[in-house]
């Protein structure tokens, strides 16, 4: 419904403006400084960039720093419905939650990093599928935006990885002994500089692999939603709308699909990445 | 859409950062020590149950066994009884019978005897009929019909009582 209020209002501007499918689409993907909500424009709180180390850092409030806000909000919120409910044997909301708390714990964190590192690593990686997980689900929401279409916030949330692994890599096994873990064993020492500068390689690109596999994935499914969505425009007629529309059906079921499964091989993962820099002999 | 904006990645950490430490302060370490705790109790539970199991199983072993022996021991009784009772009674019978025979034999012989005291008897009755009708005779020394009057008349005298 709201979706068809969005096309009939994007319909009518598109005309008036003469704007191109392809510009509204990327509008509505985009980050932005407002949030449309039905009657009411909320003009979201716009700050001066300041100065970091030399990068000029706009720390706006925008539409996506929102939604992922309400994305924690939701969580927090779920966990303590969850939590509230606590009783000798699972039911309800509860026992939704403790099934996939239970399935990371048991299935990603100590399937993929063992017993101990595991449960150590469980909460982080609870908090990554959850808060991923529902990000993605609220870009299917009317009026809300994908913020895992935002590439800047996978990229932090991949980054978030990243820091993850070198840190308790190097806690782990001291600087020195973590960046030489990092050169297969067996390697003969003529080939060593050059193994490590492709293992150094490897590792940036294994998450830039996860920022992009997330953005791109969530980004797609919501691109071939308004085009087809967007057919109707192009075309200048309801008679494509059938057609449209359950394309469009289709393809918001396939993104449910889509946001499950993304979510949980990124926390897949990163507990492979963590677990495979605490256990170097892997 | 492919830059990175520093302010947005900022705010993404901050938010991830905020949310992870309040979940895993407040949430998730309760629900994780529930379900550890649970996943133990559930654990123990089950080994109880298994040993319970296997112990009520020895016991209903132990108790077949039981029955079976009290059945067997049951059965041993009733044909040792049988046995008994059919000694007893063939004895019984045998004892009856040799007592019978006994009495028949005594019974016999006592009837016997008595058939010969009463023989006895009756022939000294008749030898007593005998001299005491020719005593009569020889008393009276009367002639062929006289004679058998006199008879006639001591028969006729005599008691009634002899004829049994």
């Amino acid at each position: 419904m709201i979706n068809l209020e969005h096309t009939a209002a994007a319909a009518d501007t598109a005309i008036a403006q003469n704007e191109n499918i392809g510009t509204w689409i990327g509008h509505h993907l985009q980050n932005s400084n407002e949030w449309h909500l039905p009657g009411l424009h909320l003009h979201l709180p716009h700050f001066h960039p300041v100065n970091l180390f030399g990068v000029q850092v706009d720390l706006s409030i925008t539409n996506h720093v929102v939604m992922l806000v309400l994305a924690g909000l939701f969580i927090i919120l779920l966990f303590r419905l969850a939590l509230g409910k606590i009783r000798p044997y699972p039911r309800g909301v509860g026992a939704l939650v403790e099934m996939l708390v239970v399935f990371i714990r048991d299935e990603v964190a100590i399937a993929n990093m063992g017993e101990k590192e595991g449960r150590r690593f469980t909460p982080l990686l609870i908090t990554y599928f959850f808060f991923i997980l529902t990000a993605n689900l609220m870009g299917l929401i009317p009026l809300f935006s994908t913020a895992t279409g935002n590439i800047s916030v996978t990229a932090a949330m991949a980054l978030i990885t990243f820091f993850a692994t070198q840190l308790f890599g190097i806690m782990e096994s001291g600087p020195v002994g973590y960046y030489k873990n990092l050169v297969p064993h067996g390697v003969p020492w003529y080939l060593w500089p050059l193994m490590f500068v492709i293992e150094i390689m490897g590792l940036i690109a294994k998450h830039v692999a996860l920022t992009i596999r997330l953005f791109a994935n969530m980004t797609a499914g919501h691109i071939v939603l308004f085009a087809f969505l967007g057919l109707i425009i192009i075309f200048k007629s309801y008679l494509v709308s059938p057609v449209s529309i359950g394309f469009a059906i289709f393809v918001y079921f396939l993104e449910l699909l889509v946001a499950f499964i993304q979510a949980y091989i990124f926390t897949v993962l990163s507990a492979l990445f963590i677990g495979m820099s605490v256990h170097p002999e892997h | 859409m492919l830059e990175l904006d520093p302010g947005m990645m900022i705010w993404t950490w901050i938010t991830f950062a905020i949310v992870m430490v309040i979940l895993s302060k407040t949430a998730l370490k309760p629900i994780l020590q529930a379900i550890e705790s649970r996943e133990l109790s559930v654990k123990e539970n089950l080994e109880n149950a298994e040993r319970q199991r296997l112990e009520a199983q020895a016991l209903l072993e132990k108790h077949n066994q039981l029955l079976s022996e009290a059945e067997n021991q049951g059965q041993k009784i009733i044909k040792e009884n049988q046995l008994l009772a059919e000694k007893l009674r063939q004895e019984i019978l045998e004892r009856s019978r040799a007592e019978s025979a006994i009495l028949l034999e005594k019974t016999t012989r006592e009837i016997e005897a008595l058939k010969e005291s009463a023989l006895a008897e009756l022939r000294a009755e008749v030898a007593d009929l005998a001299i005491g009708a020719a005593e009569k005779i020889l008393l009276e020394n009367l002639d062929e019909a006289r004679q058998k009057t006199v008879v006639d008349a001591y028969l006729q005298s005599l008691p009634k009582t002899m004829n049994n």
